[in-house]
């Protein structure tokens, strides 16, 4: 029977179940819809779009980010791997993207789950996560950075 | 039933169709939010009670499944139903997305140890408390009206200056434009944008955006009344080669607005309004010029200049300000490796004929311990061209108007800047004022020594 909650995703549960395994490797994943037609992504790419600039890549495509809660570490990893930027800088910064209607305010999620999920429905979406699920369809991973994080013991 | 959860539909359908997003105001969007979940909400009780019933019915003696047992008609209502619950929900989430709201505030204190007013932001600094010139409320909205272009306004409510009789808010439209998306990297504006003069000239009331209580007075300060325009704007921006990110923008318009010139209000206008800016982002670094001419007019004249228009005259010139030239010219710098920061502006105007020429810089060094930004500011402004002015001489007492002298000064501004997370932040500085050298620099009167400002606010986005 279908959900009758607009807001419940189906598709969350299963990513869950499929995430409790711990990485062997910390890794920060940024992942693109699997539908957006874009192979992998630099750096520099990532990081424009991170900071809400205006990018067309090789394939056409616009992506814009959905970012991970302030109070994750691979928020703050993320960042001062990418952009470059400390949590103070950025929130300066996208007052300025802001209010001067340069930019809309990224959406901010609580996990990994949320941001597969939300990158799995959007194609114009661009998010990060430290893991995937192996067998994900609906996402790709176009850039993968060595995390600032030990990995978690086996 | 069928017919009840059309009539439900159908008018919530039609009543979001033909009205244009800009026509709607915050309040009676929002309220239509409200009555869309409260028809969710409804015809939620609804499918539960359709369902309980169904639920209720006792299953037949021979243990079929309970599924079969279930009215056939019964069925459908509650297919129905879901559909109608799935497909309003898919509308109120494509609607949120659609309109988003942000906004700004400042609530700011500062005090000056002079009888001379200091102007700034278009309201002053005395020599008591006062809450009004750093103390200002925005709210912006934008609205998606299809792919290509969105409606975007923002409303911002300042202390007003006392000059103009009354010590209460002011609620300015400062922007309500129509973005068009030309391609996927230029856009058109149509309608009220902020000037793009300065480096912060779009945010300048965003405190939070920036690291000091108010942008550096020698620069920021000249601007006043004309901090927005009516008209065009085509900004372009790319990632160029090497990783550097170009902005630039071209823009035409216009602005009519009024000021206060030696106590008397007065009309200004602004014609002819063209201007250019390019900036360059590459990794920390922001560097920024900016180019603009325009038409200024002004008038009643107050009548106190008298003196002034009869030594004009003396001199072959008139005191009419009717579409005098006025050309703008600035560059600046921005570094931020997220410990040192460094900024820098500087500024050049010129106006045809007895109005004030000017140059006016400032530069910004801040070091950032975690949360706390340690930083000082040096600033300089002085007119250029006091040999336009000399004829005026004896014919005019300057203490009453002391616009007409020339105008320098210099501050040293020290500061902290405390982010408290969650959008807001404390900031307190000091600031001395000096070297006026005989005009009233940016004060309401030539002040006797040099000034000391005090000034704490804190800023919040939301």
């Amino acid at each position: 029977m279908a959900s009758l909650n607009p807001r419940s995703q189906p598709l969350l549960l299963t990513l869950l179940l499929s995430l409790t395994a711990l990485p062997l490797r910390a890794e920060i994943l940024v992942i693109v819809n699997a539908g957006s037609g874009i192979e992998s992504m630099t750096p520099a790419q990532v990081s424009a779009i991170a900071l809400g600039r205006n990018v067309t890549l090789p394939s056409g495509a616009q992506l814009r980010i959905v970012e991970q809660s302030t109070t994750r570490f691979i928020f703050h990893d993320f960042h001062r791997q990418i952009t470059g930027m400390s949590r103070v800088q950025l929130n300066a910064y996208w007052a300025r993207l802001i209010f001067s209607g340069t930019a809309k305010a990224p959406r901010r999620l609580d996990d990994d789950a949320a941001v597969i999920a939300a990158v799995s429905a959007d194609p114009g979406l661009m998010g990060y996560v430290s893991e995937v699920p192996e067998n994900a369809h609906t996402i790709r991973v176009v850039l993968s950075v060595e995390s600032a994080r030990k990995p978690a013991k086996p | 039933m069928n017919q009840r959860g059309l009539s439900l539909l159908l008018p919530l359908l039609l009543g979001f169709a033909p009205v244009p997003a800009s026509a709607l105001t915050e309040a009676e969007i929002l309220e239509r939010f409200e009555a869309y979940e409260r028809r969710i909400e409804a015809l939620e009780s609804e499918l539960k009670t359709l369902r309980a019933e169904r639920d209720a019915a006792p299953p037949p003696a021979d243990g079929k499944p309970v599924e079969t047992a279930t009215p056939p008609a019964s069925r459908k209502q509650v297919a129905r139903v879901e559909q109608h619950v799935e497909m309003l929900a898919e509308e109120l989430r494509e609607r949120r997305e659609r309109i988003t709201f942000d906004g700004f505030a400042s609530v700011g204190v500062a005090q000056s140890n002079s009888s001379a007013d200091f102007q700034v932001r278009g309201d002053q600094i005395h020599d008591d408390f006062d809450f009004n010139a750093d103390t200002v409320l925005g709210l912006q909205a934008a609205f998606l009206v299809n792919e290509k272009a969105s409606f975007v306004t923002q409303v911002v409510a300042r202390g007003v200056d006392e000059t103009r009789g009354d010590d209460e808010f002011d609620l300015q439209v400062e922007w309500a434009y129509l973005n068009y998306k030309l391609d996927a990297l230029t856009d058109l504006r149509l309608g009220r944008s902020r000037l793009p003069l300065f480096m912060l000239s779009e945010y300048l009331e965003v405190g939070y955006a920036y690291p000091w209580v108010r942008p550096p007075v020698e620069v920021y300060g000249l601007i006043g009344n004309f901090s927005n325009y009516d008209g065009v704007n085509l900004r372009h921006s790319r990632l160029l080669r090497g990783d550097w990110y170009l902005t630039a923008q071209a823009y035409w318009g216009g602005r009519a607005t009024d000021g206060v010139l030696a106590g008397s209000t007065l009309n200004i206008d602004i014609d002819d309004l063209f201007g250019f800016n390019v900036g360059l982002i590459h990794g920390n670094t922001r560097v920024y010029a900016s180019v603009a001419s325009a038409d200024l007019s002004l008038a009643p004249l107050p009548a106190s200049l008298a003196p002034v228009e009869a030594a004009l005259n003396a001199a072959g010139q008139t005191l009419t300000v009717r579409k005098e030239d006025v050309d703008f010219f600035g560059t600046g710098f921005h570094y931020n490796n997220g410990k040192w920061l460094g900024m820098g502006e500087f500024t050049r105007v010129r106006i045809n004929e007895w109005l004030l020429d000017w140059e006016s810089f400032y530069l910004t060094g801040g070091y950032q311990w975690g949360d706390l930004l340690t930083h000082v500011t040096y600033g300089k402004l002085n007119s250029t061209d006091h040999a336009d002015r000399v004829f005026l001489g004896g014919a005019v007492d300057f203490r009453d108007a002391p616009f007409l002298i020339d105008a320098e000064q210099t501050s040293w501004t020290v500061g902290l800047r405390y982010d408290l997370g969650s959008g807001m932040a404390l900031k307190g500085e000091w600031q001395r004022v000096s070297q006026f050298n005989g005009t009233a620099g940016m004060f309401s009167s030539i002040p006797d020594d040099s000034v000391h400002v005090w000034s704490v606010v804190l800023d919040a986005m939301f």
